[in-house]
């Protein structure tokens, strides 16, 4: 601040004084150049001027001596004295009297002279009426006046050089002032000039340090985002093992002791959780790089909650918490993203459940604001948050001091907070340790409506998490009654062998539906081209050759072109690619694969799709 | 060139005014302007004497103007020297201005033809006298033609001029 302060203000005085200087400089070379281009006839002539009259008064006392002796008419010596009497007047005006002024003793002298001069009319007229006898007080006056000419000329020289010699040296000062002058201006100049530089330079390089930093934070941010998106996919494809190893066993193992029934179920519930923190975390990394974008649309408050209320009930009930949902007359319809606005509330449900005590509870409330928007508040009674931890509430990875039995990863909330501002919304708090904590989050309602009478009917979507023990909920083999006709053929191409394992198993299943798995592309091309499966399950991550690729030459062959294709893959991405080369999928599976779902969706387009032409040749 | 075309008008004149051309009287009053050399009218020898008179019987010409001799401006009138020089069937390139003090100054005859030169014989109306400066004193039109304010012009302008030799 001072330093800025003090910049300007030297900026400041160096220009001030650049601009007095021009002046001064400038000022001081016009009155030069006006002085030497005066024109002042007297400055030359002066002299000369002043020697005129001694010249004329000579003249006339030889014709005041002569007049006697030679017969000289008298009108000559009026003549000359006229001369004489112009030459004197010379200097009463103009610029001879400015220039006489100028130098005391000669312009002493000169008065004399005039005075003598003039007085001279009486004896001159005197002389001219008698030219035989001219008064000796003529020649005498006239030759003091020739002595006192003398003088002045002599003086007039003496004193004309001295003055000049004095104009030279003040000349010569100023001269010397004026290149002084100069010299600084030259000087200030110069000190702007580097000063100048400098801060182009000083720019220059905060410039180039600016740009080597933003290359670098580029860099680092997409070098963290290849990490995050192979971390991603490498973490996804053993999950795919576990998980789905999980639910074939669950699923398909009668046989099991309880006990191994609810490991396998830890396993599950384990790899899942693990999953969650997989998908937070590139959520939170996609948003911190900005390239996380929400499609907004108009959603119905009261889905949201009960999607939200069912994804944690389990573990309300878990914990014996009892979760009350707002009483609603009234659907409010909000300018939000569904499954964001799920996510964030299922985080606050959550935290009111993990944090709280056995047999505690857990409030949903609705509270429309005064400006347009809608407040979704999860109160419980749970163990709430200390004054001092307010402030790491909505940051990332900042776990409140709590049970470290507890799990969690720190990230829900400061993935909330942004998932709400995203949606141009807003969220908060307030807590008070050991009574609990208000979380709400406001978003924009552009309409109320009745509520949906499905919604009223309470019934809720499946449950996401793992079945109860034991008992599989769908049994696909009674399913395949419409294509029973005949075998069918999928061909799954596939280079992870866990994850052929995984489908393998899920194929055990199914009665009469083959299974070949090719683990290359080129191998995966040429067993389509021979068997003519009636579905392809295609990883999108092979060696060599990419999935991408291979739905391309599939697509592309004519008799093959028919075949759908579903798309298995751990690259979350892989959708946006595949539309991106315009590539389109029958379906699209994210791994790990779920069991049943994947189940559905393989049945659902071997129902769609004739027999291979064996199968049909027998069929006929 | 200019001195060519001096020339031609000269002559040309002389041819169309031949009465003026031969007319030339002897002064009456007192000679105040004596003009010698290369001219083609006289009237007296060689000479061509002037009076006053005659001068004032010459179109007359009045300048205003400031000078370094005087502290004012002052009007300035006469004949121009044009018209004098004209009269007298004068041919030459230069003009030797003689004053009452033998001092003497050339002057290129082409200032007549470019710049109206008067022969001032009189200061604010009032006849100049030799402690005027009088009888005769060349002025140039300082004011009304800057070029000609400078120290080359004033050292032409002569005063108590009493002869003029064409050359």
């Amino acid at each position: 601040m001072w330093v800025k302060k003090i910049r300007w203000i030297a900026g400041l005085a160096l220009a001030t004084a650049t601009i007095i200087l021009a002046i001064a400089i400038f000022s001081t070379i016009t009155s030069l150049r006006d002085g030497a281009l005066e024109v002042r006839v007297a400055k030359d002539d002066l002299y000369w001027s002043i020697h005129q009259i001694e010249t004329e008064t000579m003249n006339l006392l030889v014709i005041a001596h002569t007049l006697e002796k030679e017969a000289l008419r008298p009108g000559t010596l009026n003549t000359r004295y006229a001369v004489l009497l112009s030459r004197t007047d010379l200097f009463k005006e103009g610029e001879f009297s400015d220039a006489i002024s100028v130098l005391p003793n000669t312009h002493r002298l000169i008065n004399s002279v005039i005075a003598r001069v003039e007085a001279l009319g009486p004896l001159i007229d005197s002389a001219i009426k008698t030219p035989n006898s001219v008064p000796p007080a003529l020649i005498q006056k006239l030759e003091e006046i020739r002595l006192l000419s003398r003088d002045l000329t002599l003086t007039a020289h003496k004193e004309h050089v001295t003055h000049r010699v004095n104009q030279r040296t003040e000349l010569t000062d100023t001269f010397f002032y004026t290149e002084a002058l100069l010299c600084v201006l030259a000087g200030i100049i110069l000190i702007s000039l580097i000063t100048l530089y400098w801060l182009m330079h000083l720019a220059r390089k905060a410039q180039q340090d600016a740009d080597f930093q933003r290359r670098r934070a580029e860099s680092n941010s997409d070098a963290k985002s290849r990490f995050l998106s192979n971390m991603s996919h490498e973490l996804r494809t053993p999950l795919n093992a576990i998980m789905g190893f999980a639910q074939l066993i669950q699923l398909n193992s009668r046989n099991l002791t309880l006990e191994q029934s609810q490991y396998i179920n830890q396993i599950y519930k384990a790899s899942e959780h693990l999953l969650s923190l997989i998908i937070d975390i590139m959520d939170l990394s996609k948003i911190e790089s900005g390239q996380l974008s929400i499609e907004m649309a108009p959603c119905r408050i009261h889905p949201i909650i009960n999607e939200s209320v069912a994804m944690v009930r389990s573990m309300a009930q878990a914990k014996s918490i009892s979760i009350y949902k707002p009483d609603i007359q009234r659907d409010y319809v909000l300018n939000a993203n569904h499954t964001r606005t799920v996510q964030v509330l299922t985080n606050f449900l959550t935290n009111a459940i993990k944090y709280n005590h056995k047999g505690g509870w857990v409030k949903i409330e609705l509270d429309s604001t005064t400006n347009g928007r809608l407040r979704i508040g999860v109160a419980d009674n749970g163990l709430g948050i200390s004054k001092k931890d307010h402030s790491k509430v909505f940051k990332p990875f900042e776990r409140l001091a709590h049970d470290p039995a507890i799990e969690g990863s720190g990230i829900g909330l400061a993935m909330s907070s942004q998932l709400v501002q995203l949606m141009n919304g807003q969220i908060g708090f307030s807590s008070k340790e050991g009574q609990g904590s208000y979380f709400w989050l406001e978003l924009e309602v552009v309409d109320m409506v009745a509520p949906q009478a499905i919604d009223v009917m309470g019934q809720t979507p499946a449950p996401k998490y793992f079945p109860n023990f034991a008992t599989p909920e769908f049994e696909y083999t009674e399913g395949l009654g419409d294509f029973a006709n005949g075998f069918k053929t999928v061909l799954y191409i596939e280079d992870n062998d866990s994850s052929i394992k995984v489908m393998e198993g899920l194929f055990d299943s199914f009665k009469n539906i083959r299974l070949i798995s090719a683990t290359t592309a080129e191998q995966g091309i040429a067993l389509a081209r021979s068997c003519r499966p009636q579905l392809i399950l295609l990883d999108l991550n092979l060696p060599t050759t990419s999935g991408l690729e291979v739905a391309a030459i599939l697509k592309n062959d004519p008799q093959l072109s028919s075949i759908p294709i579903i798309a298995v893959t751990a690259n979350v991405n892989g959708h946006q690619e595949a539309t991106a080369l315009g590539l389109e999928f029958e379906e699209f599976i994210l791994k790990p694969i779920d069991i049943t779902s994947t189940k559905s969706a393989i049945v659902k387009y071997l129902g769609k799709q004739p027999s291979t032409r064996e199968d049909l040749s027998v069929h006929n | 060139m200019k001195t060519l075309r001096l020339l031609i008008a000269i002559l040309g004149l002389s041819l169309c005014f031949p009465v003026i051309a031969s007319g030339l009287r002897a002064p009456h009053g007192p000679v105040v302007l004596t003009v010698t050399g290369n001219i083609s009218q006289t009237n007296d020898h060689d000479e061509a004497a002037f009076d006053l008179e005659m001068l004032d019987q010459l179109p007359q010409h009045s300048i205003t103007t400031t000078t370094p001799w005087f502290d004012d401006s002052r009007t300035f009138t006469g004949p121009l020297v044009r018209d004098v020089l004209e009269l007298l069937g004068a041919k030459g390139t230069n003009a030797k201005a003689v004053a009452l003090n033998d001092y003497h100054i050339d002057i290129p005859a082409e200032d007549f033809q470019e710049y109206d030169v008067v022969l001032a014989t009189r200061i604010d109306g009032e006849i100049l006298t030799i402690r005027d400066k009088g009888p005769i004193f060349i002025i140039y039109p300082f004011d009304q033609i800057p070029e000609t304010r400078n120290e080359v012009f004033f050292q032409r302008c002569i005063w108590q001029l009493v002869q003029v030799i064409v050359e």
